[in-house]
């Protein structure tokens, strides 16, 4: 197949659009909204994902230490912190910088500091893990460290973001798939229609000698054309959704980055346009593999 | 030129249109295909367009056997054998883009194809309708369309199936004669027809069909007039 066959075949899906213009546009259009769901969907996805890493990367745990403990004492404790696999960092709080701390924390509640007698604090250990992944397996081999007798970390916050992140993960997933699906069947029943409408045609075609293959690629292409409109139309909306929202979101809120985290803009348009051209492709394979086969037999 | 060898079809294994048929059409000849609805006049050249493959027997095309042609030889030997039909059959755009279609699937360069539609199109007369569409044209300036169409690659074979079945006397006598036109630029013809008027002022050979059985084979001698 040579170029100028090639671009032929360009001229020819053009020409079919044009004709069958309503039911193109509806199969363009369809491309683009569920195109720009799975984007806004995308940005989403990966913008929360990056916030709850941070929050997770974060994450500390505090070791209480016995509050008898002594100073040989406590270097036993780190040295046995460094057995531990996955602790990353290890620093000393002494019961006094806590206490020093916890005052300048309520400096303002002078009161609150002077209703305790002495210093109740004890010493402690503040740990940077890692990973946060392996934060209660961690904590649990802290427990039975001797010398050290309360662990605390965010459990709480690390669980719900987890939930959370899963929840919205499956949810957006799920949606988006049936988008695709609703979106390939609709490019199928597409080009099923432009074949019907166009088998006196393709009779014509066979009949002046076009190969079975030159008539499959009038209509992937028209498949793929489809798909290419419908991505473009996607990343003109998305684009212009993601321009508004992070000039608006820097007006008001001038500390906050949002969608500037694990996937750029280009990224996403690439990706929304090999989808379209993907789905495109698919949607009207399928239909010439079903719709076609009676026609081209001879 | 074409060749058919014990060639039989039939449809729905039971309905049995033509039957152990043999034929032989040499090079640059005219020749009728005749005989009542069902006699297998049409199933004749479905069969040389290799549209249709014989349940047994062999069809020959410039004595290459057609019976196991894959799907790319079957492309390539249709783009030697022009086909006009009594339905017309052009897409629905202008009688240039009709034309031109033919040349772009082969990847014909423009000015090529443009030479190729200006021969054809002075051969059929229709040089002022070129960039009208086939609702704008007569049913004879149609069929001429589609006459040069067919003939656009110069073909070895071309095939009429009763091509003048809905046009008047006048437009039927105007395709007979840019038939005979092509005929004598070295294209073998085959018109399968009703028509026995244009049969008889012709004076070509007749192939006579009946039952799918050939019943009769003959070459018209001339007229001492012109009609």
């Amino acid at each position: 197949m040579n170029l100028r066959v090639v671009k032929f075949l360009f001229e020819e899906a053009f020409i079919s659009l044009r004709q069958n213009v309503l039911m193109a546009t509806i199969a363009i259009m369809t491309i683009s909204i569920s195109l720009i769901i799975l984007a806004v969907f995308l940005l989403l996805f990966f913008d929360i994902n990056s916030a709850i890493g941070g929050v997770s990367r974060n994450l500390t745990i505090v070791t209480y230490l016995d509050k008898e403990i002594t100073s040989s004492g406590i270097s036993k404790v780190e040295e046995q912190f460094a057995l531990i696999t996955g602790i990353k960092n290890v620093e000393f709080v002494s019961k006094e910088d806590a206490w020093k701390k916890m005052k300048d924390k309520f400096k303002y509640q002078e009161d609150i500091v002077n209703l305790v007698q002495g210093n109740p604090l004890p010493d402690s250990f503040v740990l940077t893990l890692e990973s946060p992944d392996k934060i209660e397996d961690v904590a649990k081999e802290l427990k039975l460290v001797e010398g050290v007798s309360d662990v605390r970390f965010g459990k709480e916050v690390v669980s719900k973001l987890r939930m959370f992140v899963q929840v919205f993960n499956y949810v957006g997933l799920s949606v988006v798939g049936f988008l695709l699906l609703a979106t390939l069947l609709i490019i199928i029943n597409t080009i099923n229609l432009t074949i019907l409408a166009k088998k006196f045609e393709v009779e014509i075609m066979k009949l002046v000698g076009a190969t079975n293959n030159f008539v499959k690629w009038c209509f992937r292409i028209e498949g793929l054309v489809m798909g290419f409109l419908g991505a473009i139309v996607a990343i003109v909306i998305v684009d212009g959704i993601f321009s508004f929202v992070t000039y608006k979101i820097h007006m008001v809120f001038p500390f906050i980055s949002v969608f500037t985290q694990g996937l750029s803009i280009i990224t996403l348009n690439i990706f929304l346009l090999c989808l379209g051209l993907i789905i495109g492709l698919i949607g009207s394979s399928i239909s010439i593999k079903s719709l076609l086969k009676s026609i081209l037999k001879k | 030129m074409i060749r058919l060898r014990n060639v039989t079809k039939t449809y729905n294994k039971s309905f049995t249109v033509l039957q152990r048929i043999n034929l032989h059409i040499s090079k640059d000849e005219f020749v009728f295909l005749v005989g009542p609805t069902g006699a297998g006049k049409t199933t004749l050249i479905k069969l040389i367009l290799r549209e249709e493959v014989p349940d047994s027997g062999s069809v020959y095309i410039d004595k290459v056997n057609t019976r196991d042609f894959n799907e790319n030889q079957t492309s390539k030997l249709r783009k030697n054998i022009g086909v006009i039909f009594q339905d017309f059959k052009v897409f629905n755009r202008s009688i240039y883009e009709n034309l031109a279609f033919v040349l772009k699937i082969q990847g014909e360069k423009k000015k090529i194809i443009k030479e190729k539609i200006d021969t054809v199109i002075s051969l059929v007369g229709l040089e002022k309708k070129l960039h009208l569409h086939p609702f704008q044209l007569s049913g004879g300036e149609k069929q001429k369309a589609c006459l040069a169409r067919a003939i656009i690659n110069r073909p070895l074979v071309l095939l009429a199936d009763e091509p003048t079945g809905n046009l008047d006397p006048d437009a039927s006598w105007e395709i007979m004669q840019i038939l005979s036109k092509i005929n004598q630029q070295n294209t073998t013809v085959v018109v399968a027809t009703h028509d026995k008027h244009i049969v008889d002022m012709m004076r070509k050979r007749v192939i006579a069909l009946h039952g799918g059985n050939i019943i009769r084979d003959q070459q018209l001698g001339k007229y001492n007039h012109e009609p």
